[in-house]
């Protein structure tokens, strides 16, 4: 027998689960609606990928060069980061307020945003963000 | 010195480290050349500091009876303090092997040519070391791991730098697949024992391993076990699956069947002091790490898990044996040969310290033999590498028997580090190698179980297939004609630190307990994680939100 | 079958619940199947994208809201577009098809049969401990409590994630640097 404890009270979800179904109820719609009552032309220029703009040169399957890498991987060391400073954030006043340790609290975070900037900072140095 | 503090001193080596590390990262980049070739110097003094550290720590605080720990300093745990100075002082050995790596590197090369303006985003010395002393620190936070999660960043700490330093320290094909093959095996044997892990936690309920002074009162893996075995309940099924799977998963970094098959392509791409980084400091984080996740469940181990670290232990020592015989790289017969010594020391895993309650003395402590192993094995694979990393030829780096062949005759001080750690590596008395072999397989043998007394016998055989193909590299040192195409390289450090760990294998296969070796040793294995430091001050408080604790120095010297 | 026992911890909406958990169960385990039947590697990101949500769903369902949280967010938003643009970067077409043979099929397979029968047994078998289920009494605040957790008990592991950052950090730049320099030097090589 699999036992779940489980939150049941969802209430202050409400609002997130209004949102998701306008989300899905404005893109299905979207969709539909273009197909329904939008006119169908078909033809050589129409199909291109920018029937106003720019023509493309080559297609959009080949591969990429390897320097975007690094934005991708910014991103999620940034994601990362985050989570870990949310749960400080949510706690740091209250644990500041009862123990009167202000700046150990704000040190111990301070720490943990310091090695970041410091692989930002060789990151500098290294010329990584440098697109030449 | 509060709660927090005290576990805070525990890490300074590592914390020392971390500083060194990024020190080398950033003088690595300095636009002077004479800043930049400080960097191993950095690193070296950074290691240093952390052996000598802890024992000026010691003597300028004398320790007060049952302050046992504080002998070797700010370690929590005996065991820990044991891994982190072998750890260290391996590492300085290491260092000193692999010093000219980076000086070898064709970009580097280029860099301290030419005169031109100096172009950061070429040179690799400065990360090298910072990798190379942030791995050896994870190393070292694994044996001081006293809980789940902090065990499982160790372990990645002390893998991700290799798998950079593995790409980076040799420009050729067969490092860059050896480096795609360990990362992916890797990140699979990581989801393998991150599984375990939160198995382990499932059945528990909680991710402390042990009880140190911050967590008091609170309960532990060891503690919740101890409880049902007490009660004489039989485990959860959910633990030994978490733990087999954990087990299977850091089987991975000792290279032990069946997550073995990285090693021999590995060892043999990867440039030769980094084989040797390779061969140690993985295998070091993996068995303190074994020896903490099975401490928990306490010797003799229940069934199901020793019967397949058992099978595990035959399949890994006779592997790596047989393998080893066929192959015709020195390089790949060492790779082999690594395999093969893990499978030794699982059998000390397996022995534990279950006969030690049988009143046997402390040579029948299988932790003993797995700590001490770690030296022996340590200071003979240094050994080897090492002096194959001082061979070339044309330009590559040696590695077949033709290679070596008779190089008595050309460098017989080569040679003789090279017999020294073979026969380390055979088990031949007096070297180290020796010592090593009786501590782990006594301690299999005083238990007195038939499968263990067979588990014996096996690696006992396995010795002496071993032997062959040991010999068979010794024989082609000193009866091989020499080639004229093979030359030394210019290393004084690579060869002084091949010399220095040959000569350790010689002195501590003499004089380990004069040293007080064994002392540290029976001490270091008494019980995994067991903290023999008492809080000066236990205001008993709940840790979680009543920290009161002197943190601002001790935080502001880790970055 | 497997016998679902609904513990509901305030008010009478238990089959909310239990339909919401059905839903996600059931998002995660098609979606993986289709992820490791699909030939098609982008294709088989998206269904892992679907299975990771389905996963954060059940996270929220067990009132680990945080962990929900940084499941969204690092992997259905991070890891997944890592994934992809390892896929873009690395292989001369994205599009490739990867179809494993029958060997490597049916050893897979007869792996995952075993592990899936392990696990179930196990955690049938298990009868979760108290302590894995004890939400602190106001879930709303479980951050507060991981929070609180971090910043003590956990804060070596907390530090030390925060230095494995930064060598991750440092890692991809330094192999992306080489490799850049790597290129041109290609480049200026072709044209010549």
């Amino acid at each position: 027998m699999l036992t779940l404890a489980t939150a049941s009270e969802f209430s202050h979800y409400v609002p997130l689960a209004v949102l998701l179904v306008m989300a899905l109820i404005f893109g299905v719609a979207n969709l539909v609606l273009t197909h329904v009552i939008g006119p169908s032309r078909k033809g050589k220029v129409k199909g291109t990928t920018y029937e106003s703009g720019v023509n493309p040169i080559g297609t959009a399957r080949r591969r990429f060069n390897v320097r975007f890498y690094i934005v991708a991987m910014t991103f999620l060391l940034f994601d990362v980061e985050i989570v870990f400073l949310y749960p400080w954030a949510s706690v740091f006043s209250s644990l500041a307020e009862d123990s009167g340790l202000t700046p150990v609290f704000l040190g111990r975070c301070l720490f943990f945003i310091l090695t970041s900037i410091i692989a930002f900072a060789y990151a500098w140095r290294k010329g990584v963000f440098r697109y030449d | 010195m509060t709660l927090m503090g005290e576990k805070l001193a525990t890490i300074g080596p590592e914390m020392v480290l971390s500083v060194g590390a990024l020190l080398c990262l950033f003088l690595g980049l300095a636009r002077s050349a004479r800043v930049r070739h400080a960097t191993p110097l950095i690193a070296g003094v950074s290691l240093v500091l952390c052996i000598v550290g802890p024992m000026a720590w010691s003597a300028a605080r004398p320790a007060a009876p049952g302050e046992i720990a504080l002998v070797l300093g700010l370690a929590a745990t005996p065991m820990a303090a044991f891994l982190k100075i072998t750890i260290a002082s391996i590492g300085l050995l290491l260092l000193l092997v692999s010093y000219r790596t980076p000086d070898q590197l064709p970009q580097n090369i280029e860099i301290e040519r030419s005169g031109a303006a100096f172009d950061p985003g070429q040179t690799t010395r400065g990360e090298f070391f910072a990798f190379f002393l942030m791995s050896l620190a994870g190393a070292m936070l694994c044996a001081g791991a006293d809980g789940l999660v902090w065990l499982f960043l160790a372990l990645e700490l002390t893998s991700l730098p290799t798998y950079i330093m593995l790409v980076t320290t040799r420009q050729s094909t067969l490092a860059r697949e050896a480096t795609v093959k360990y990362f992916f095996l890797g990140a699979l044997a990581v989801a393998m024992f991150l599984y375990g892990f939160t198995l382990i936690y499932g059945a528990t309920g909680v991710t402390q391993l042990y009880t140190t002074p911050v967590t008091e009162g609170l309960a532990t893996v060891q503690s919740v076990v101890a409880e049902w075995r007490q009660e004489g309940q039989p485990l959860p099924l959910m633990l030994l699956v978490g733990m087999g799977l954990a087990i299977l998963g850091i089987s991975f970094k000792i290279a032990a069947v069946p997550m073995h098959l990285y090693t021999a392509d590995v060892y043999q791409g990867a440039t030769t002091p980094m084989t040797a980084f390779l061969a140690f400091v993985p295998k070091t984080a993996g068995f303190a790490s074994l020896v903490l996740l099975l401490g928990t469940l306490g010797w003799p181990l229940p069934e199901p898990i020793a019967a397949m670290l058992w099978i595990m232990a035959v399949l890994t020592m006779t592997v790596g044996n047989v393998l080893g015989l066929m192959q015709t790289s020195v390089k790949r017969a060492l790779a082999y040969s690594s395999i093969a010594h893990s499978g030794y020391m699982l059998v000390g895993l397996l022995a534990g310290s279950a006969a030690m309650e049988a009143g046997q003395p402390v040579v029948a402590s299988g932790i003993a033999g797995i700590l001490f192993y770690l030296v022996a094995y340590g200071v003979a694979n240094l050994a080897s590498f090492g002096v194959l990393g001082c061979l070339k030829r044309q330009g590559e780096e040696a590695e077949t028997y033709q290679d070596i062949s008779g190089l008595h005759h050309r460098h017989p001080w080569l040679a003789a580090i090279m017999l020294i750690s073979l026969l380390s590596l055979i088990g031949l008395p007096p070297l180290v190698g020796f010592l090593g072999k009786i501590y782990l397989f006594a301690p299999a043998f005083f238990t007195g179980e038939p499968a263990m007394i067979w588990l014996v016998v096996i690696a006992l055989i396995n010795s002496a297939i071993s032997a062959v193909y040991y010999l068979r590299i010794a024989a082609a040192i000193y009866f091989g004609q020499p080639s004229e195409e093979v030359e030394r390289d210019e290393q004084t450090a690579r060869m002084t630190g091949s010399g220095i760990a040959a000569t350790a294998a010689v002195v501590l296969g003499l004089g380990a307990g004069a040293l007080g070796l064994t002392d540290m040793l029976a001490k270091a294995a008494d019980q995994p994680g067991k903290v023999l430091i008492q809080p000066a001050d236990t205001d008993g408080d709940e840790a979680a939100s009543e920290d009161r604790s002197n943190i601002p120095s001790a935080t502001a010297g880790r970055n | 079958m497997l016998l679902l026992h609904v513990q509901t911890v305030g008010s009478s909406e238990g089959w909310v619940t239990l339909v919401l958990f059905y839903l996600f169960a059931a998002l995660s385990g098609v979606s993986a199947w289709a992820l490791v039947l699909s030939p098609n590697i982008i294709r088989m990101a998206v269904y892992l994208m679907l299975t990771l949500a389905g996963v954060a769903g059940i996270y929220f369902l067990l009132g680990a809201e945080l962990l929900a949280a940084v499941q969204l967010i690092v992997y259905v938003g991070g890891v997944l577009i890592l994934i992809i643009f390892g896929v873009m970067l690395t292989s001369r077409n994205p599009y490739l098809n990867v179809a494993p043979r029958g060997g490597e099929m049916a050893l897979g397979l007869v792996l995952a049969t075993v592990l899936a029968v392990l696990l179930a047994v196990a955690v049938l078998a298990a009868g979760l401990p108290e302590a894995a289920a004890a939400a602190p009494d106001d879930d709303r605040y479980a951050v507060r409590w991981i929070g609180a957790l971090l910043l003590s008990r956990h804060l070596i592991a907390f530090e030390v994630a925060a230095v494995i950052l930064l060598i991750v950090m440092i890692g991809a730049g330094y192999l992306v640097r080489r490799r850049i320099k790597a290129n041109q030097a290609g480049a200026t090589e072709g044209r010549s």
